[in-house]
C-alpha cells in the first residue's frame, strides 16, 4: 500500500480531530463518510488563522489542534480497494475484462470524488511502465474530471511527504495552467481556492505556494496579490511594475538583449524593493528569482532572506545560496 | 629477389666492411645473418630500399625516419659497423647501447628492436626496450558521470576515425554546464612495462589534458608547444586516467598521441572532433532512461545505439520537459547551442515523449534570438501523445516547429486494447505525406500503443533517417 502520508497543512490545522488514520479495508459507506470528512476538513481549513504580519507561520488558536502533533495529522493512505479497481483496468488480460473494470469504476465514481481523483494520482505515482502510468490518465478522462475538481482535490497532495506523489500531483495540475513556449502560466484556476482561504483567514498550503512559485514566480506573486484582495492602486502598481521590470529582464536574457548573466540596474532596484517588502509572498518572489536565476543574486540578499521570518522565504533563500555557490564553483 | 639473396648477390657484408673499415670476423657475419633472418621472420620478402646514411633524427636505429626500426634501416646500420660514432657522424644512430662504438651488442639491440622502434633518440641510446602504450577514449559524460548511459569505450577501429572517433564538446570559458562540468572526455592510458616514461603530443592547441574530471587546480598536464613532459605514471603503475578538454570557442579536430618523451613516434593516436550536433531522446510515461535499456523502451534502445556510434545523445524522462518546453532538457540543448556552438539539434520521443518533443522544439524555436544559429534538423514521433499534463491523453498531431525533417510512426488505438492511446497523422511528415500508420503494414497490423515503439522496422527507419540528416559528430 502506498503511504500518502500527511497531506495539506490546512488539514493539520483543522480544528476537527481526525477520525482515523487509515481507510484501508473500509466499507463503501465508510469510504464515503471519509470522503465527506475530507471535504469538510478542507472547508474548515478556510477558517484557520493567519499571522497578521504575514511573516510567521500560522499558529493554532487556543483549542486548535497542534499542527505538529501526530494526532492532528490525519494520514491519508492509498485506498486498497480503489487501487485494485484501477489496477484491474491496467492489468486486464483482455478487452472484456478491461471493459468490466472500467464500468465498475464509472458506476462507483461518477461524478468522481476528490478522493477518487487523489487515488488516481497516487496510482500514477507508483506505476511501473507506460501502460500502468497512463491508465489513471485514461480513467481521469472517462470520469470527465473538471478543472475545479482537479485543483480542489490535488492541492492537498502537494504537501505530501512522498516526493513521488507531489511530483505526480504537479504533473496533473500543469494541465490547468495552460503553459506553452509562447505563453506564461495561467494560474486562474487557483485564484478562487486561494482567495477563499485568505478571506476566511486560512493559510495557503505550503506545497501549493512552492509549486506556483517554482512554475512562475512572477505570476504566482501577482496571483497572491489578487487573492489577498488588495485595493490600493499605488500598492498594486508597485508590484505590477516590479514584476514587469524583472520578468522583462528574463525576457531580454532569453532573447539575447542581455547576456544570461546580465541584469540591468533598474531590475536590481526592483528586486531589492521586493526583497524588503512587508508581505512574505512578495519577499518569496525575490528569493525565488534568485534561486532560479543566479544572475539576480546580489551579495547580501540571499543571506538576509535566509533569516526571514517566513519559513518558505527562508527555505527559498537557502536554496538560492546553494545555487549561487554551485554556480560559482562551476565558473 | 629476397632480402637474403640480395645480401648474397651484393657480396659479403664483411667484404663491404673490409673495404671501408677493415676486416670483420665470422661472428659479425653471423650476426648479420641473424639480422637477415629476423628481417625475413618479420615478413620482409622484398628487396629493401637502402636508405642513405644521414643524421639520425628520430629514434635510435631508425635511419629512414619512418618511426620504425625496419628493413630500410638495415643497410645504413651495417654501414656503421665499426665506424666512429663521434658527432656529427650519422652512426650515432647505430650506437644502440650507447657504448661509443657500433658492434655486436648493437646488433643484438637492433635485432630486438626490429619491427618496432626505440623510445630513445641518439645520442642518448641505452638499448632499452621500447614501452607499449594504448589510449582508450570514452563516449561523453553526463553530469557527474555517465548515467543514464554506461561508460562506453570508443573501439580501437574507430578511435582515429573522423566520424566515429571520440567526439568532444567545446568547453570554452563561459560555457554553462547545467549540471556541473561534464564536457571532458575520459581517456585511459595503458602502458607496459609499468611506470614507462611516456608523453603526449597534441595536434591542436585547444586540446588540454587533466588528471581530474573537474579540472582541479594543479592537475593539468602542461604542454610545452605540442608536447608534454613525462606523464605522471608511478613506477608500478600500468594505467593512467586522463581527462581531455577542448578549451576553445571554435570547432576543430585534433589528434592526441602517446609516445616516448624523446621521439615523435606515436604509439597510439586518438582523433578528437568537436560535437556540432546534439540528440535528445524522450521516453514515454514512466519509461526510465537506462543502459542497458529496457527492451520495451525502444526510444532508449535506439538512444544507446546512437551514443555508442558517436552521437552526443541525452536521454531524458519526458517529464523533464515542461508544458512550456522549459526544464533540464531545454537547458541542456540551450547551452549546447549557445555555449558549445552546436548547430544541429535532433529530438525524438514516444507517447508523452512525442508531446514533449513538440514542446521542446517549440521553446527552442521561440528563443532563437537568445541562443544562436542552429537548425532543428530532425525530429521524430512514435505514437505521439500531447503532454500538457501527466494525464493528457490527446493525440499530438502538430509538426514540431521549424523542424527540417519529421519522421512519424503511429497506430490506431482501441479503448479496450490499449486504452485508446495513439498518435496520428502529422502534416508534412516522413513517410509522406503524414507519416506511417504501422497498422497498415504486414509487420505492424494489430499492434498497440505499448509495443509500437519497439518494432525493429520503426527503430531502423528512425536510426537511418537520423544518420542521414544529422552528420557525426
Amino acid at each position: 500500500m502506498i503511504q500518502l502520508g500527511t497531506i495539506g497543512d490546512e488539514w493539520r490545522r483543522d480544528r476537527r480531530p481526525p477520525a482515523r488514520t487509515s481507510r484501508a479495508g473500509l466499507t463503501w459507506a465508510g469510504r464515503g463518510a471519509l470522503v465527506a470528512l475530507a471535504i469538510l476538513a478542507g472547508a474548515a481549513a478556510l477558517a484557520q488563522t493567519v499571522d497578521p504580519a504575514g511573516v510567521q507561520p500560522a499558529k493554532p488558536a487556543p483549542g486548535q489542534s497542534d499542527p505538529k502533533s501526530p494526532a492532528a495529522a490525519p494520514s491519508i493512505r492509498a485506498d486498497a480497494a480503489t487501487q485494485s479497481l484501477i489496477a484491474a483496468v491496467a492489468d486486464a488480460p483482455d478487452d472484456d475484462s478491461r471493459r468490466l473494470a472500467l464500468e465498475r469504476i464509472e458506476s462507483a465514481h461518477t461524478p468522481p470524488s476528490d478522493d477518487m481523483i487523489r487515488q488516481l494520482v497516487v496510482f500514477a505515482a507508483g506505476a511501473k511502465g507506460t501502460r500502468a502510468a497512463m491508465t489513471p490518465a485514461v480513467i481521469f478522462r472517462r470520469l470527465d474530471v473538471t478543472e475545479e475538481a482537479r485543483v480542489r482535490a490535488l492541492i492537498p497532495l502537494l504537501d505530501s511527504p512522498d516526493a513521488a506523489i507531489v511530483s505526480a500531483a504537479r504533473g496533473v495540475l500543469s494541465g490547468v495552467e495552460r503553459r506553452s513556449a509562447s505563453r506564461r502560466a495561467d494560474f486562474a484556476a487557483y485564484l478562487e481556492p486561494i482567495a477563499e482561504r485568505v478571506r476566511s483567514g486560512g493559510a495557503v498550503p505550503d506545497g501549493l505556494v512552492r509549486h506556483l512559485y517554482e512554475v512562475d514566480a512572477g505570476a504566482a506573486m501577482l496571483l497572491m496579490m489578487r487573492a489577498h484582495q488588495w485595493r490600493e492602486p499605488a500598492a498594486i502598481r508597485e508590484l505590477l511594475w516590479a514584476e514587469h521590470v524583472l520578468s522583462g529582464t528574463l525576457w531580454k536574457q532569453q532573447h539575447g538583449f542581455l547576456r544570461p548573466d546580465e541584469v540591468e540596474d533598474a531590475a536590481m532596484v526592483e528586486l531589492r524593493r521586493m526583497a524588503a517588502h512587508g508581505e512574505w509572498w512578495v519577499r518569496l518572489y525575490a528569493s525565488e528569482l534568485m534561486r532560479a536565476h543566479r544572475a539576480f543574486v546580489q551579495a547580501d540578499l540571499p543571506g538576509a532572506l535566509a533569516a526571514d521570518a517566513n519559513a518558505l522565504v527562508r527555505e527559498s533563500a537557502a536554496a538560492a545560496l546553494q545555487t549561487n555557490a554551485a554556480g560559482r564553483s562551476r565558473d | 629477389m629476397t632480402f637474403s639473396s640480395w645480401l648474397d648477390g651484393r657480396g659479403s657484408p664483411v667484404g663491404h666492411r673490409g673495404a671501408r673499415g677493415g676486416g670483420w670476423s665470422a661472428a659479425a657475419r653471423a650476426a648479420v645473418r641473424v639480422m637477415t633472418g629476423a628481417a625475413i621472420g618479420c615478413g620482409l620478402a622484398m628487396l629493401p630500399i637502402r636508405a642513405a646514411a644521414q643524421p639520425c633524427t628520430t629514434a635510435c636505429g631508425d635511419f629512414s625516419g619512418d618511426a620504425f626500426v625496419s628493413a630500410p634501416d638495415i643497410a645504413p646500420f651495417l654501414d656503421c659497423l665499426g665506424q666512429p660514432v663521434d658527432p656529427p657522424s650519422s652512426c650515432q644512430c647505430a650506437d644502440l647501447d650507447g657504448s661509443g662504438s657500433v658492434g655486436m651488442a648493437d646488433v643484438a639491440v637492433f635485432q630486438r628492436l626490429f619491427g618496432t622502434g626505440s623510445d630513445e633518440a641518439a645520442p642518448g641510446c641505452t638499448g632499452a626496450a621500447p614501452a607499449s602504450a594504448n589510449l582508450t577514449a570514452f563516449r561523453p559524460q553526463h553530469r557527474g558521470g555517465y548515467a543514464p548511459f554506461q561508460r562506453a569505450a570508443v573501439s580501437e577501429a574507430d578511435e582515429a576515425d573522423p566520424m566515429r572517433g571520440p567526439g568532444i564538446r567545446r568547453n570554452a570559458p563561459g560555457d554553462v554546464d547545467a549540471f556541473g562540468e561534464d564536457d571532458l572526455i575520459e581517456v585511459q592510458l595503458d602502458v607496459a612495462p609499468p611506470g614507462a616514461a611516456l608523453a603526449l603530443r597534441r595536434g591542436h592547441p585547444a586540446l588540454r589534458v587533466w588528471t581530474t574530471r573537474t579540472r582541479q587546480a594543479g592537475t593539468e598536464i602542461a604542454f610545452i608547444g605540442d608536447k608534454t613532459g613525462v606523464l605522471p605514471i608511478g613506477p608500478a603503475q600500468s594505467s593512467l586516467t586522463l581527462w581531455v578538454e577542448w578549451a576553445a570557442a571554435a570547432h576543430g579536430d585534433g589528434e592526441l598521441h602517446v609516445e616516448s618523451p624523446a621521439v615523435r613516434t606515436p604509439k597510439d593516436t586518438l582523433l578528437f572532433r568537436t560535437f556540432r550536433s546534439i540528440v535528445i531522446a524522450l521516453g514515454g510515461e514512466n519509461q526510465v532512461p537506462s543502459d542497458p535499456p529496457d527492451p520495451n523502451s525502444g526510444t532508449f534502445v535506439s538512444a544507446v545505439d546512437l551514443y555508442r556510434a558517436g552521437y552526443d545523445v541525452h536521454m531524458y524522462d519526458e517529464d523533464n520537459v515542461g508544458p512550456d518546453g522549459s526544464g533540464a532538457t531545454f537547458n541542456e540543448a540551450a547551452t549546447a547551442v549557445r555555449d558549445r556552438g552546436v548547430t544541429t539539434v535532433a529530438i525524438y520521443g514516444y507517447s508523452h515523449g512525442g508531446g514533449s518533443t513538440y514542446d521542446l522544439a517549440d521553446r527552442l524555436d521561440s528563443q532563437r534570438a537568445g541562443l544562436g544559429v542552429f537548425e532543428i534538423a530532425w525530429t521524430s514521433y512514435v505514437d505521439s501523445v500531447s503532454n500538457d499534463s501527466d494525464f493528457d491523453t490527446a493525440q499530438e498531431l502538430r509538426r514540431p516547429p521549424s523542424t527540417g525533417f519529421h519522421l512519424n510512426h503511429y497506430q490506431r488505438g482501441s479503448f479496450f486494447q490499449d486504452l485508446g492511446l495513439d498518435g496520428g497523422p502529422v502534416p508534412n511528415s516522413v513517410p509522406p505525406p503524414t507519416g506511417l500508420d504501422v497498422e497498415t503494414t504486414p509487420w505492424g497490423a494489430g499492434c498497440t500503443h505499448f509495443e509500437v515503439d519497439d518494432f525493429p522496422q520503426v527503430l531502423n527507419l528512425l536510426l537511418s533517417t537520423l544518420a542521414a540528416g544529422v552528420p557525426l559528430p
